[in-house]
């Protein structure tokens, strides 16, 4: 499967070489160049999209999903939209989870990828990672996302272990006027999207947005009906002000309530030791962002950025709040015309409260964690336009494991304005999460053989000796762009984890309980290539194709468990952009992830997920200069089709195929 | 379930048996696609070809040219979609000076450049580059309205799929330049 699509690559590589000599021949027959200006002016111009052109400079595995691409997909949330990423793991649990990962160690409660949105993580301390539930932004409004592979930490810092991703929204200047969107199907059970942007004053825009869905149930694996059907109402604002030629201060806020339903399988003490529980939980949050920045000169500027983040979750299973604090400062200048250097400062302060459960209890329930990081980083140009050298570190002071330091070095090299080479070096760590050290977590309920015949409570425990997860990765990386009309982009990497988790047995209590403690015995390594690749095939056809290799080892020794999910070996993505007639845009998706396995806690043990092939589809019509109607399919190919178990109690659940209808205005 | 992926994945492997069917068939539309584009060139091409031409129509003070007067030095500041296109014409020449061309990864050295074309470039920053060497004799060009507010010279700006010039004089002669009016006519004459 995957050669032949290797096979497919090679070819569309091997035409649009052959598009390449003939289309030099051709600007040489009619050199630009001896033209005059009035014959210039009046030729057509022909854009291509800069995404099969332009090579980043970033000498790390980046990949962008632009605001275009979002909307060709016909995707309704931030997680489907990072599935177009090669290297991100996403695989939806039910119809209101996922779990999203890059390079391995996926999971519900995956703990290695740094998300933000406009500046601001929304990664949640209680278990280092995302409720991708709690995260929405209007997607029309999306500038772009930027998704990076591998070790971010020395400018991100702890937890941006395996990649970063970045959700960046338009500027309110870029987003005048009103834009209304409505629609539904059969998942997409009804959603609407209302955004309003004016000039304020000279220098001053301001944006509204208010947006809401509601989303049906999905399948349940046994065949059964499962209760994950959710709501959502959010709204926000944002305001950008040039309050000066060199002064910008943007202020942002959004407020949002989900309600939303979900089906477990609970430990349970009366035989069959699991019981069907289902939830209405609720969801709900706010946030305000505050960025200014000011030019020094062309060469120097500063940034300070403070955020509070408030969000609070009340489910069957546990109840939390948490509101964080979080202060930037960020400073960068030209040492020497050959070298830039930028240094930062951070505070983040998290106060959170738990109600516990049976299930989930936390001990002490309420605990105020704070973050002082540093980072410096010198970037230095060896060779004029041609070869720089980039070294930085970060170091922080959280209050779990004390310092941390996260250096990289990182070296890019141009050969030619077609192509970049760029190879590096950087450490990582994840530092514990406020589960890791305070949790209590019911695993199971246990039977002896007979003639014990006893039934025993099997918890994992938190352990405030816990260290922080280590990582030393490295990574190289060649992009090159082939006659303006098509570029490849490729990574390998390799990943040398160590004091990765693990639960060791402690001893049997008095109580009955068979308590496991977090440890860090677990090392590991893994290694692999993602490559991505536009074609711009006709001025009316593009495809863009991905293909990510993983593979990974972990040790452990008899006593303790290391149980990591499985991330599918092989990964592909391909998507046909076409425009066949003027106003209309035709979409296909098509994915493929090879056979993976996912953890459980309940059975200690790696559920294993089949391989699966999936299509979407997306017809869009522009029937009016202000109104496009379009209709999504979504995993067609199936009428179901498994993508995660999650590890602790929700029901394990299938994704269904699913289609909607939607018209978009502007005005 | 099972053998429902199954039976897909088959589909699919004989859909892509006849992938060098399809790829014959794309490469002919490759070919008719070629024979179309005649009478369009690419953006960046015609951008580089007119900088050029404003090279060529251009007169410097003589203190313009300091160490080398046998080139004209065009540099760029953008990314390599640009470096690409600004490769057509290095070496060119202009009577008896030769077309050099520098494209800048970074803000630096800026003196060396008789004419430089910005792309990309976030506003703030422009304001603050522009100041910077408004004094200097260097033809700015940019692409859009923005880059004239922050008192850029010339912007070459796309129109109805046609690039279209328009230039401010005022900040054209502060820099001590003389664009030949030939060129002028072709131009809006604007101001910030």
């Amino acid at each position: 499967m995957v050669m032949k699509s290797f096979q497919l690559f090679l070819l569309f590589s091997l035409c649009s070489m052959s598009w390449a000599q003939t289309e030099s021949a051709e600007v040489n027959n009619k050199d630009v160049t001896e033209l005059d200006m009035a014959e210039l002016l009046k030729v057509k111009v022909t854009s291509v999209s800069k995404k099969t052109q332009a090579l980043s400079d970033a000498p790390s595995a980046i990949f962008v999903i632009s605001n275009e691409d979002i909307k060709r997909t016909g995707v309704t949330s931030v997680p489907e939209a990072l599935r177009m990423a090669p290297g991100i793991d996403v695989a939806r649990i039910n119809a209101n989870r996922w779990a999203i990962t890059a390079r391995g160690f996926n999971g519900g409660f995956a703990n290695k990828l740094l998300v933000l949105i406009d500046g601001r993580s929304v990664y949640t301390p209680s278990f280092s990672g995302v409720y991708w539930d709690a995260q929405d932004v209007m997607l029309e409004d999306v500038d772009r996302i930027e998704v990076i592979r591998g070790p971010g930490a020395t400018l991100w810092g702890a937890n941006a272990v395996n990649g970063v991703i970045n959700i960046i929204t338009k500027t309110s200047e870029s987003t005048q006027g009103g834009l209304l969107t409505a629609g539904g199907g059969n998942l997409e059970r009804g959603f609407g999207a209302l955004r309003y942007g004016k000039k304020l004053t000279e220098d001053t825009y301001g944006r509204v947005y208010a947006k809401g869905f509601t989303r049906s149930d999905f399948n349940a694996l046994d065949g059964g009906h499962t209760e994950d059907n959710w709501s959502r109402q959010q709204g926000g604002f944002r305001v950008d002000s040039r309050l000066s030629d060199q002064d910008e201060l943007t202020f942002q806020g959004d407020l949002y309530q989900n309600q939303l339903n979900q089906s477990f399988l609970l430990p349970d003490f009366a035989p069959p030791f699991l019981n069907r529980a289902d939830d209405n939980a609720s969801v709900a949050g706010w946030n305000l962002t505050s960025r200014y920045k000011h030019i020094l000169s062309s060469t120097s500027e500063y940034s300070l950025q403070f955020y509070y983040d408030h969000t609070e979750r009340k489910e069957f299973t546990i109840g939390q709040a948490l509101d964080i604090l979080d202060i930037d400062f960020q400073n960068n200048f030209q040492i020497t015309p050959h070298q830039n250097f930028i240094w930062g400062l951070g505070y983040r302060a998290n106060f959170d409260s738990f109600n516990s459960t049976p299930f989930f209890q936390f001990d002490p329930s309420k605990r105020n964690v704070q973050l002082f990081s540093s980072f410096l980083q010198n970037e230095i140009m060896l060779i004029d336009d041609k070869l720089w050298l980039t070294i930085g570190s970060k170091f922080e002071h959280n209050d779990y494991t004390g310092f941390e330091g996260q250096p990289s070095a990182k070296l890019m090299w141009a050969p030619s304005s077609k192509q970049r080479v760029w190879a590096s070096v950087s450490r990582a760590v994840r530092t514990p999460s406020r589960g890791e050290n305070d949790i209590r977590l019911l695993e199971g309920i246990f039977t002896l053989p007979p003639p014990n015949n006893l039934t025993l409570p099997f918890t994992l425990n938190g352990n405030r000796q816990y260290n922080a997860e280590e990582l030393l990765s490295f990574e190289l990386g060649y992009r090159f762009t082939l006659a303006n009309r098509a570029s490849l982009d490729m990574t390998a990497f390799y990943s040398d984890y160590n004091n990765l988790r693990t639960s060791s047995p402690g001893t049997l209590q008095t109580a009955g309980n068979l308590p496991f403690f977090f440890t860090n015995e677990g090392r590991g390594k893994s290694y692999g290539f993602e490559t991505s690749m536009v074609w711009q095939m006709t001025d009316w056809w593009r495809w863009d194709g991905t293909y990510s290799f993983f593979n990974a080892e972990f040790s452990q020794d008899a006593l303790t468990q290391v149980i990591n999910s499985i991330s599918p070996k092989h990964k592909v993505s391909l998507r046909a952009l076409l425009t066949p007639i003027d106003k209309v845009n035709l979409d296909f998706w098509f994915r493929y992830n090879s056979k993976a396995g996912a953890a459980s806690a309940r059975t200690l043990d790696v559920v294993p997920i089949n391989e699966y092939v999936t299509l979407d589809a997306r017809i869009g019509c522009q029937i009016h200069p202000a109104v496009e109607l379009s209709v999504t399919g979504q995993n067609l190919l199936d009428s179901r089709h498994l993508e995660f178990i999650e590890e602790t109690y929700i029901l394990p659940t299938e994704i269904p195929r699913g289609v909607y209808g939607k018209i978009k205005f502007e005005f | 379930m099972l053998n429902h992926t199954i039976s897909t994945v088959n589909t699919l492997f004989s859909a892509i048996k006849i992938a060098p069917v399809l790829m014959i068939f794309l490469l002919m539309e490759c070919g008719s696609f070629r024979t179309a584009l005649a009478d369009t060139l690419e953006e960046y091409t015609v951008k580089a070809a007119l900088s050029l031409n404003f090279a060529r129509f251009t007169e410097w003070p003589p203190d313009g040219f300091t160490a080398n007067s046998s080139v004209i030095t065009m540099c760029t500041l953008g990314d390599n979609v640009i470096h690409d296109a600004f490769s057509g014409v290095e070496k060119k020449t202009i009577g008896k000076k030769t077309i050099t061309v520098i494209n800048l990864t970074r803000i630096r050295d800026l003196n060396q450049c008789q004419l430089l074309f910005v792309s990309g470039m976030e506003k703030n920053k422009t304001i603050q580059l522009i100041d910077e060497i408004k004094m200097s004799p260097i033809l700015t060009i940019g692409e859009d309205d923005d880059f004239i507010k922050s008192g850029g010279m010339v912007i070459l700006k796309i129109v109805d799929g046609k690039v279209s010039m328009q230039i401010n004089l005022d900040a054209v002669k502060k820099a001590r330049l003389q664009i030949n009016s030939r060129v002028l006519k072709l131009a809006k004459i604007v101001s910030p």
